[in-house]
Formats: C-alpha cells, structure tokens, sequence
C-alpha cells in the first residue's frame, strides 16, 4: 500500500504537470504527503506487513516487499524528506528558473523526476528480493541522472550527472554480479533465504564484498567520493534530497541490507573500517577548505556517511543500531543544512561564496535559529538529537577498543569544526550582503527539520525504536541500544567533552592549519580518482580510434581472412579426425583407360593457373573458359554426357556474357587496368588468397574421395520409384516432384535476380 | 478447435502465405502511382498478419504435440524434401512474425515521403519503383522456409534467397554507398552460400541423404564431415557477421533504408544463425568434440568487446547500431563454448539464453533502427554530433532508443536480461566463468556507447530543424516494439517452455543449483 501510493505519487504528478504546470506542485505535495502518511501508518499501526507473489517462477524469482524495521526507517526518510522537499521546492524553483530565464514549464519535469525518485527508493528499501533491489537501485540512478542535469543548458550539470550516472550504475553492476554469484551457488534471490543458507567461505565474501563496493560507490564513499561534489551541479532540493534521504542513503541502506552476508567476514569489515576512516578523514578535511556552501556540505556527507560505514565496520550490534539511528539524525540535519544554503543562496541574489556571506543573523533570524539547530545537531551539541548520535557512535567504538574511540573523536572533532565555519561564517560578523525576505513555503521546511533535531534530542525514545528495528534487520539478531544523557564522568561523556575541547582549539587555531587543509585538496585534485576516471573515459575513447582504423579495409583484404581460417580449419579437422590405419593417405592405380581423363584434367589445371598470368581482359576471359570447357570434358569421361551438355551450356554463356560486359566497359578503364600492374602487396596477398584456396578444395576433395562410396543413397531410391511418380526420366521427377520444393526456389531466386536488376538499373520498368 | 491444429497442413502457411504475396506485390508493380502503393501496402499487412497467425496455429499445434513432421508431395525422407517444425522453429517464427509485422507496419509510414524537400537526405524515403514489398515478402518467405526446412539443401535454397533479396534491398536506397554495401553483401552472402554448399555436397557424398534427421543419424567423425562442419561454420558465422567476419555488416546496415535496416539487422542476421544451431546440434550434435565449440565462443567473446569499443566512437545512429549488432552477435556464439562446457545440464540453459536473445535482439535492434529512420525522416540525417537536443523534437524516437538500450545493456525485465543472466549461469554453472566477465563487459560497454547518442540527444538546447514531421505510425511502431523487447522478460515461461519441445538439450532445472 505504501509502496503502490509511493511509486503512483510520479505519474500522477506528472499528468497534473501536463495537463495544467500550476497544479505540479500541490499535487507533488500531496501525493507525497500521502505516500509518508501511509508508511507512517503501516509501520506504527499496521506493524509492517508485505508482499510476495510469484513473477518469473522458473527462475525462482519474486516480486518480494517487506515493510521491516530497516524498510520503515529508509520509507520514512525517503517520503518524509521528500515531502519537505517538496514543499520547500514548490517556492525555490520559480524563483530558480526565473534567474536563469527559463520558462515554468521546466516545473513539471523537475516534481516528475524527484516523485520518482522518492517512489523508487521506497520500492528500493521494501524489495526482499536482490533482483527487485538491483531494478531499483538502477531506477534511482536513473532519476539522479535526470535531476542532476536539471540545469541541462550548463556543461558542468552535464558532465556531473553522467559522472554520477557512469560511477554508479557501472559499479550497480557489481551488485548484480554478486546477486547472481548467490543465486548460482544457492538459487536464490531472496535476502532472508540467502542469509539462512548462505554458509561463510572466500565464494559469499567476494559476493558480498561485490554488493559492498556498490553500496560504497553509491554512498560517496573515498575512493569513489570524486561524483558527490560534483553533483552539486543540481538544484538545491535535489542536493537535499539526494544526501539525506535517497541516493547516497541508498549506498548505506544497501550495506545494511545485506550486512548479515558482510558480516560473516572479518575481513570485510576491517576493509569497512578502513574505508569508512579514509571517507571521515578526507570528507572532512575537504570540507574545511571549501568556500562554497554545497561543496563543504557534500563533503561533509561524504564524511558523515564515512562515520556510518565506519560503525558497520565496527560490527556488533551496537554498532548495527547505532549506524542506524546515525542515518536518521544525520538526515534531519542535513537536509535542513542543504535547504538553508539554498535559502541563503536565494536571498543573498545568488551568492554562494561563504567568504562573501556574513552576519545574516539579524537578517534571517527564522532561518538563522533553525540551521543553528541543525547544525548543532550534526555537531553533536547536547540537547539535539545529534548528541545521542555521538554518544552511540563513541559507544560502538569503545565496545571495540583502542585505537577505535581515538579515531572516532577524531571525526567528531572534524565534524564541530567545519559545522563552526559553516553556521558561523553565515550567521555571524558583519552583514556583507543584501537578503530579501523568504517565503514561507522555504522558511518552514527548515524550521519543522530543526525543531525535529531539538526534538529528537530531549524525547529520543521514538527514534530509539526505529533504529533498533532497523538495526535488528541489519544485524539479524536483537540490538537494544540506550541513548540517554547521564550526568557522569563515563568514557562516553569524556569523549564528548573532548570532542568540545578539541573542537575549541581547532577553531581557534584556523590560520595554523587552513593551509595544509588547502594543499591537502589540492593534491587530491592532481592525483584523486578523478583523474583516474577522467584518464579511464579519455583512454577508451583513444583505443576505439585506434581500432577503427583496423577495421576500414578493403574487401579483397577481407575475403583473405575468411579463405585462410577455412583452410586452417578443413585442414585441422582433416589431421584430428584421420583413421589410424593411414587409408586415406595411400594412392590409387592408374591405367590405359583413364589417360584421357588425366589429360583433360591437366587441361583444366594449367588453364586455370594459367588464367592468374594474362593482363589483357579478353585472353583472361578465354582462358577462363578453357578450363570451364574441359572440366566439361571430364564429366563426359565420367559417363555423364547430360551434365557434360550442361557445363558445355553454362561455359558458352558465360564466355558470351563476360564478352559483352567487356565490350560495353569504357575502354579507358580497361586499357588503365592493364597497363597499372598491381602492387608486390597485393600480388603477395592474391597468392596467398590462390594458395589457401588450393589446399582447402584439395583437403576437401582428397577427403570426401577417399571414403567409400554410400551403401545406401536416396539417389537409388529416386531411379527406383521414378516409375511411380509418372515419368520416365529422372531428372524431371527430381526437379519436377522429389524435390519439387527446391525447384520452386530457384525459380524465386531467378525471379528476385530480375527484381533487384530492374530496381537499380530500369528504375523498376519491367513493362 | 484442437482438430484445426492437427491438420499439419498450416505448416506451408508461413511459407506460402509470403511467397504468394509477394508474387502479387511482384505484378502489383506494373501499376503506377498512389494506387499501388495502396494495393501492395495492403497485400503485405494482409501477409504479415496471415504469417502471425499461421505462427501461432503451429505454436499450438507443436507445444500440443511435439515436434511435426511435413511430407511433401509425400515423400517421405530421406526421398522427398520434408518440412519440420519443433520449439526452436516455431520460436523463430514467432520472432519473424512479431519482428516483421513490425517492420511492415513502419514501412507504410517509412516509404510515404515526398520527393524533393531537402537535397541533404542520407535515404531516399521514396520506393519509386514499388520493389520494396515483392523483395521484402520474399525474404520473409524464404526465413520461414529455412525454420521450417528438414532438408540440407532445402537450406541452401532459402539461404540464396534470403541473400539475393537482402542484397537487393540494401541497394534500395539508390545512393552510391548503398549499391557498394549491396555489392559487398552479395559477394559476401554467395561467399557464405557457397562454402555451404560445399559442406553438404561433402555430406551428401559420404552418406547419400540430404534429409537432417538422417545426416544426423549417419554423422560420424570423419574427414569429410569435419571439413564440412568447418565450411558451414564458417559460411554461416560470415552471414551472420561473427568477428572477424563481420567487415559488411556496418556499411550494409547503415546504408539500407531504414526500414529494410531494421529487417536485416533484426532478421537476417539471425537467420544464419538459425542455420548454424540447426546444423551444428541436429547433425553434427555428436561427431563434434566439446572443444570446437570454443572457436566461435571466443570469437563472439572477442566480438561482443570489439564491436562495443567500434560503437563507443561513431558519428552516425546507424553505424552506432550496426556495431552494436556486431557486439550483441558475439553473445549468440558464446552458446556453443558454454553447451559444450563440463556441466550438461547447464547445456539447456545457454542453448535457451542465446535463442532468446535472438528474439529480444530482434524486437530491440529493429526498434532502434526504426527510430534512427524517423529521425532521418524528419531532419535529413543521423549524425549524431548535429542531433543535439533532438529530444525535444522527436521525443518519442530518443525514448525508444532508450527503451531498446535497456535490452542491449540487459538491465533486468527485458528480453536482454533474461538472455545474458542464462548465459551468464551458464558460464559460472559449467566453470568457464571468464565467460560471465565478458557478458558483463559487453554490458557497460553498451550503456556507454548508448549515452554517446543519449547524452547529447537530451540536452536542452537550441536544436536541429525538423523540416517535416514523420508519420506517427513510424515512432509508434518503433516505441512498441521496443517495450515488447523490456516486457520479454516477464514472459519468458511459455516461451522457454516451447523451446523445450524437441530441443536438443533436456530442460531439467534452469538456473539455480
């Protein structure tokens, strides 16, 4: 139900769109309003509920949904989000089209696209089945794509959606890849079935490891972080979205789906860890070097999403739940962070610079109060939900041991600061820019994100469940997790306190370190994945020039490499299936009788060898024909004078034919043809050609020769019952009845000759 | 009804029904103007849907009754030439039928186009001379009379056919280009027939019979029959346009009209191929080793990454799509490396997977080059360097382009995905995983050489003149098709079901362990 409503919310719209763009955005909103409301309702009232029926049986494939714990957590990010989204895009983008001169009819497409994106995703977090998993995933990508190069009249918007597009869709393939290494090992598809069977070994690692790296690319993770800055080519709703709630989510959803298969690895999940430490680290770092406001927010995704890949790595079920429940804060947050700097960027005449912004606070208090809020709430400040966030994450790192609780503040150092500079570098010192009033639509959004961060920071409880439900279905067991404030001095508490020292002094020391952050990035640019990705796409394209000019060659050329591979594999299979008693190697006798028959075969093969000497047409033409008359001849030797008339026949009308087509050939190109002798190339390749030729007709004869002669032949059958077929010759009960069908054809072939002649030359007037 | 199905009668109908209508198209020529366009548009759709039909009534007849058996004039074999239908025919019947229903419905559309309004067309959309529909009908009778053939010289006959009339109608367009491709796929098709001919003057030599049943039953490892495999292979593997045999594919698909484009790439092609399976698993099913399957599986290994990196870097639609062929042919030939692989009963499995991609290749390739033609229709060219933003005009025809990509990429529900994902289990199930590495290359490679026209093809801006509109039942039938081609795969049981009916290989358990 949920799902159908979810998937239903982008036709609908998009026919509203079509039949009136001013309705685009009430719809939009209502469907999705309706799409959460009814995960909402299914997931607290309903207690989850699925789907399964049949739809490929053969294969054992299924249209498998399941509103669980981790579904229902995903769902109502995705629709809950979305809906905000929504809303807040109905006011951005009129405003956003007008600063580009675009006409509102772009409208449509953009609520179309995000619709299905949100409807996708949903699909995505229900389907039990790893196919149905895989079709959404590429649906999502697919979407991404579109709204990406929104702004499609820019190169840049352009090249970062297909660099989203190629980044994920080619490592989606993975998934598919590892999906299929399961089903051939334990057919099956579906994700319940494969985690009770599936029996730990390097084979389910490497699936698993195959849909990891999926689920990494699409999350951002380093080293395929390079896509996620650049998509901030989009809009700003879609950037919202996108990082808090649909495809990046999608990346860490996928990982907890199938994290009972990755776990079964300890490999896997110190191969998690290290890439989730490296996500934290360089997200972070980057995120402190960037001027504009998106780009540090996308590094700082890249960096929060790090931290969740991080706990899975830590494993256990803390860490399960704890990842879980980092999703959901980290999405209020961001989401309502990313309306915020478009807000900003929308009232400040499109400045996106945070070194030309400044000192909003007195403009935009709403604004100001509720990004401070979810900017607190991602730094972890007590009283947010953020807090709590932390508090797990320190929790699963200490469960672990050293050195995880060190790493860990480390992040959570990194993440207060680059919030600081964020918030601060907006809201606080000297106004350095107009800002016109923002309409409700934008402003409310924010504020219901940021209330809900404070929110979730004083009544825990109800995201508490959610994430243990969605922890239980990563971990498969029970994971009871406790976030509370407690006034003591635990080591969670220290960590806490330490990462707000820490975090003091980092900000205070800004001009020690802004300049390694700088160099840091630059280095990245020179050598990061993206020059990898860059030289991988220039590189391919280099390789397909090249081979091309392989490709174009002539037809003489060509029809060697079909006549040489043919004589290689008559000959081959000539040697491998010989008998072992040698027979077809010996010689037969020669006598009297058969001497004219040698000679006119000897005829026959000097006139052919001889027909590659002469340069003038006309001889060529005669000695070809000398040799067609005494293969004529050989025939009436072998007591067939019928078909001896017919080669006769043949042999005169072809001679009459090339003498008349020669006749009516400009005599300057026959005369350039003689006089230009050919290239030692190509003489050397007519050879070739002669040679390869020879052997494979004398393979074949020497072959078929030296078997006996069938015992039983169907050409017995036919003299035999010639009689009853009412004729007395067997020729015409061949052509006429036995094989009366092939007749038919050839006739059709002759027909056809006659059609495609009149076509090209009489332009069609056969009468 | 079940009596209507037994008369073995309806075996000639998808022959016949054709042939005699291309002999009427054939007369029909000797009238002049509007009204012959009429009279034969309506002679071909009554004989597309006739063969439609006549398909269907075999494919109740043989999932009925299994295999059918057809002795003309009544002679049995080997004297008299039989026709026989089983699962395969009938399947390639159906592909026939649905694929060139299609492409007659589009030629209505396709062969409409007003002389003189742009001196710059790459095709001419006119058929002046009214040969399109006597050659198309021919071609298509001789098809069906190669699925149905039990005669190896049968065969040849409907081979010459087949590439006497796609020859002819390579040249249809009257451009130089086209009477070169034309020429080059004639010498190329006698070539191929030839080398046929060759491999069964052997095999009538050795064992006195033409009738398959009977060469199969008699066939046993010896010279001749090892040289003629090797002849029909090779002639086959040159009309179907196997790497490195594949030099006259891009220039004769690219030159054809459209219409014709979209019948040869989807059909033709695939008829030789037909021709080869038929051969190389009814005859020489026993006395070839496992290993000779090998050579044509790496050679379409070889063809299905060469002909997607030729793709990546084409200017024109049509040459686009071309190479794409030469890339999704390649994976047809991976069958006969993975049915010979060590796990027999996975041999069903790949023998399935690449029939089916015949037929989903079909519908999808043919949709593709339908919409190429529309876009030529309508602005001139395929270029695609000039095609930037056409999505605005011509919606419909990028959609389809789209559409027919998700069967090449083999992104799942389409026809595509169920093919790749059996020979993909085929070559993990029989340890020739290096197989399945290919089958994924082929893949992305694919996405990438479609996003070289899509790309651009989607962005907003100020785009190419359409200087006429193309008749909506052009677009539409390429649309259609190419969703029927994403819906293949939903629907795949009954079809597997009748390719099971006297399937060389048993179809115990698919997929799975």
């Amino acid at each position: 139900m949920p799902l159908a409503l979810a998937l239903a919310a982008a036709p609908i719209t998009a026919l509203a769109g079509t039949i009136r763009p001013s309705w685009t955005a009430p719809v939009g909103v209502a469907t999705s309003a309706l799409a959460f409301a009814a995960v909402f309702w299914a997931w607290a009232f309903a207690g989850g509920g699925s789907v399964d029926f049949p739809w490929a049986p053969t294969w054992n494939l299924r249209l498998a949904f399941e509103l669980d714990g981790l579904a229902a957590l995903y769902a109502m990010l995705a629709t809950g989000i979305g809906l905000a989204v929504v809303v807040y895009a109905s006011k951005y983008l009129p405003l956003h089209l007008e600063h580009q001169g675009r006409p509102d009819a772009d409208i449509p497409r953009f609520h179309a696209f995000i619709l299905m994106f949100m409807g996708s995703m949903v699909g995505l977090v229900m389907a039990q089945d790893l196919l149905l998993i895989f079709i959404f995933w590429d649906l999502t990508a697919i979407a991404s794509y579109f709204l990406i190069a929104y702004d499609v009249h820019e190169e840049e918007s352009r090249y970062s959606a297909l660099m989203a597009m190629l980044v994920t869709g080619i490592t989606a393939v993975l998934l598919l890849v590892g999906a299929m290494m399961l089903y051939v090992e334990y057919g099956t598809f579906l994700l319940p079935e494969l985690i009770e069977t599936a029996e730990p070994g390097v084979y389910l690692t490497t699936a698993a490891a195959f849909m990891a790296i999926a689920g990494l690319a699409k999350s951002a993770q380093v080293p395929f972080h390079f896509w996620l800055p650049r998509a901030m080519a989009a809009p700003t709703p879609v950037s919202a979205y996108l990082h808090s709630a649909a495809m990046v989510a999608a990346g860490v959803f996928l990982i907890g789906r199938v994290y009972p298969l990755v776990q079964t690895s300890q490999f896997l999940l110190d191969a998690l860890l290290v890439m989730g430490f490296a996500s934290m680290v360089v997200g972070g770092v980057l995120a402190l070097s960037r001027d504009v406001l998106k780009q540090l927010l996308a590094y700082s995704t890249i960096s929060q999403y790090g931290y969740v890949v991080f706990m899975f790595g830590l494993g256990g079920p803390y860490g399960a739940a704890a990842a879980s429940f980092y999703v959901i804060a980290h999405a209020l947050a961001k989401s309502a962070l990313f309306l915020t700097a478009g807000a900003v960027t929308e009232s400040s005449d499109g400045e996106t610079r945070l070194s030309h912004l400044g000192g909003m606070l007195r403009q935009q208090p709403l604004l100001a109060a509720s990004s401070g809020a979810a900017a607190a709430g991602l730094a972890a400040l007590p009283l947010t939900i953020g807090f709590f966030k932390d508090e797990l994450f320190f929790e699963a790192a200490l469960e672990r041991g050293m050195p995880f609780p060190l790493l860990a503040l480390f992040g959570a150092v990194l993440t207060l600061t680059y919030m600081w500079r964020f918030w601060t570098g907006i809201f606080l010192g000297e106004p350095r820019q107009e800002s016109r009033p923002l309409p409700v639509a934008m402003l409310a959004p924010i504020t219901i994100l940021g209330v809900l961060t404070i929110f979730g920071g004083v009544v825990v409880g109800p995201f508490t469940n959610l994430a243990e439900a969605a922890g239980a279905v990563t971990f498969n067991g029970e994971t009871p997790i406790s976030p509370a404030y407690h006034l003591d001095f635990r080591p969670v508490n220290l960590l806490a306190l330490a990462t707000f020292g820490l975090g003091a002094l980092v900000i205070i020391s800004r001009p020690l370190w802004s300049g390694a952050a700088g160099v840091f990035s630059r280095i990245g640019e020179k050598v990061g994945p993206q020059k990898w990705y860059d030289l991988s796409l220039t590189g391919l394209n280099a390789f397909s020039d090249r081979i091309h000019w392989l490709e174009v060659d002539t037809l003489r050329s060509r029809i060697v490499a079909v006549l040489i591979p043919l004589g290689i594999l008559v000959g081959a299979g000539l040697l491998v299936s010989a008998p072992a008693e040698a027979s077809i190697y010996s010689v037969g006798t020669v006598e009297a009788a058969d001497i004219p028959l040698i000679v006119a075969l000897v005829l026959t093969a000097v006139a052919a060898v001889a027909a590659t000497v002469p340069r003038n047409h006309l001889t060529l033409v005669l000695v070809l024909s000398a040799s067609g008359f005494s293969l004529a001849a050989v025939y009436a030797f072998f007591g067939g004078p019928d078909v001896a008339l017919v080669a006769v026949l043949v042999e005169t009308i072809l001679t009459l034919l090339l003498l008349a087509v020669l006749a009516l050939m400009p005599s300057a190109v026959l005369k350039r043809s003689e006089t230009h002798g050919s290239s030692p190339g190509t003489r050397r390749r007519a050879y070739l050609v002669g040679g390869a030729s020879t052997v494979v007709a004398f393979l074949g004869v020497w072959g078929a020769l030296s078997r006996p002669t069938p015992e039983e032949s169907v050409a017995a059958q036919h003299i035999e019952l010639a009689p009853d077929a009412h004729a007395n010759d067997i020729v015409t009960v061949i052509l006429a009845d036995f094989r009366g069908l092939d007749t038919l054809g050839e006739i059709t072939v002759v027909g056809i000759a006659l059609l495609g002649i009149s076509a090209l030359l009489l332009r069609g007037r056969l009468w | 009804m079940a009596s209507v199905f037994e008369n073995t009668n309806w075996m000639l109908a998808p022959i016949l029904v054709p042939l005699a209508a291309a002999t009427v198209a054939f007369l029909l020529m000797g009238i002049r103007g509007e009204a012959r366009r009429n009279a034969q548009n309506a002679v071909g759709l009554a004989a597309a849907l006739g063969v439609a039909l006549s398909a269907l009534a075999l494919w109740a007849m043989v999932s009925g009754g299994g295999p059918v058996r057809y002795e003309l004039g009544g002679w049995e074999a080997p004297l008299g030439i039989n026709l026989y239908a089983d699962g395969l025919s009938v399947f390639m019947l159906i592909t026939t039928a649905i694929v060139g229903g299609a492409g007659s419905v589009y030629a209505l559309g396709y062969f409409s186009g007003r002389e003189g309004e742009d001196a710059r067309r790459k095709e001419d959309l006119q058929d002046e001379t009214g040969s399109f529909w006597p050659l198309w009908m021919f071609l298509w009778a001789s098809m069906n009379g190669m699925f149905l053939a039990a005669d190896a010289f049968n065969l040849y006959i409907t081979l010459e056919i087949l590439g006497l009339s796609a020859a002819a109608l390579i040249t249809l367009g009257g451009t130089r280009m086209a009477f070169s491709a034309g020429m080059r796929y004639l010498m190329v098709s006698l070539l191929g027939s030839l080398a046929y001919l060759l491999g069964v003057a052997l095999l009538y030599g050795s064992f006195g019979a033409l009738d398959l049943a009977t060469l199969g039953e008699a066939a046993s490892p010896i010279p001749p029959v090892w040289a003629a495999l090797a002849l029909i292979s090779l002639g086959m593997a040159l009309k179907t346009g196997l790497f490195p045999l594949h030099f006259w594919m891009p220039a004769a698909y690219t030159s054809a009209p459209s219409a014709a484009s979209a019948i040869l790439a989807g059909l033709v092609g695939k008829a030789s191929f037909y021709l080869l399976l038929r051969v190389w698993f009814d005859v020489f099913g026993g006395s070839a080793p496992p290993a000779a399957g090998q050579i044509p599986g790496v050679l379409g290994a070889v063809a299905i990454v060469w002909g997607a990196v030729m793709a990546m870097r084409q200017t024109r639609i049509k040459t686009l799509l071309a190479y794409s062929s030469v890339s999704q042919m390649g994976y047809l030939f991976l069958l006969f490396a993975l049915v010979s692989g060590a796990a027999p009963e996975r041999s069903f499995e790949a023998w399935g997977g690449g029939v089916y991609l015949v037929l989903a290749h079909a519908c999808a390739k043919a949709a593709m080059f339908m919409a190429a033609g529309v876009v030529i229709y309508s602005v001139g060219h395929d270029e695609i360097p000039r095609l930037r933003g056409i999505f605005q005009k011509l919606p419909i025809s990028v959609a389809t382009f789209a559409v027919g990509g998700i069967t090449m990429m083999g992104l799942p529900t389409s026809g595509g995905f169920t093919a790749k994902y059996l020979l993909f289990t085929a070559s993990v199930g029989t340890g020739q995983w290096w197989y399945s590495l290919v089958v994924l290359a082929g893949s992305i490679l694919a996405a990438l050489y479609l996003l070289r026209f899509l790309n651009p093809a989607l962005i907003q801006v100020p785009t190419a003149k359409v200087y006429r509109d193309a008749p909506q039942i052009m677009s539409g039938t390429a649309f259609v098709l190419a969703v029927f081609s994403v819906f293949l795969g939903l629907m795949s049981a009954p079809l597997f079901e009748l390719l099971s009916v006297g399937a060389p290989f048993p179809s115990g358990t698919m997929g799975g362990s």
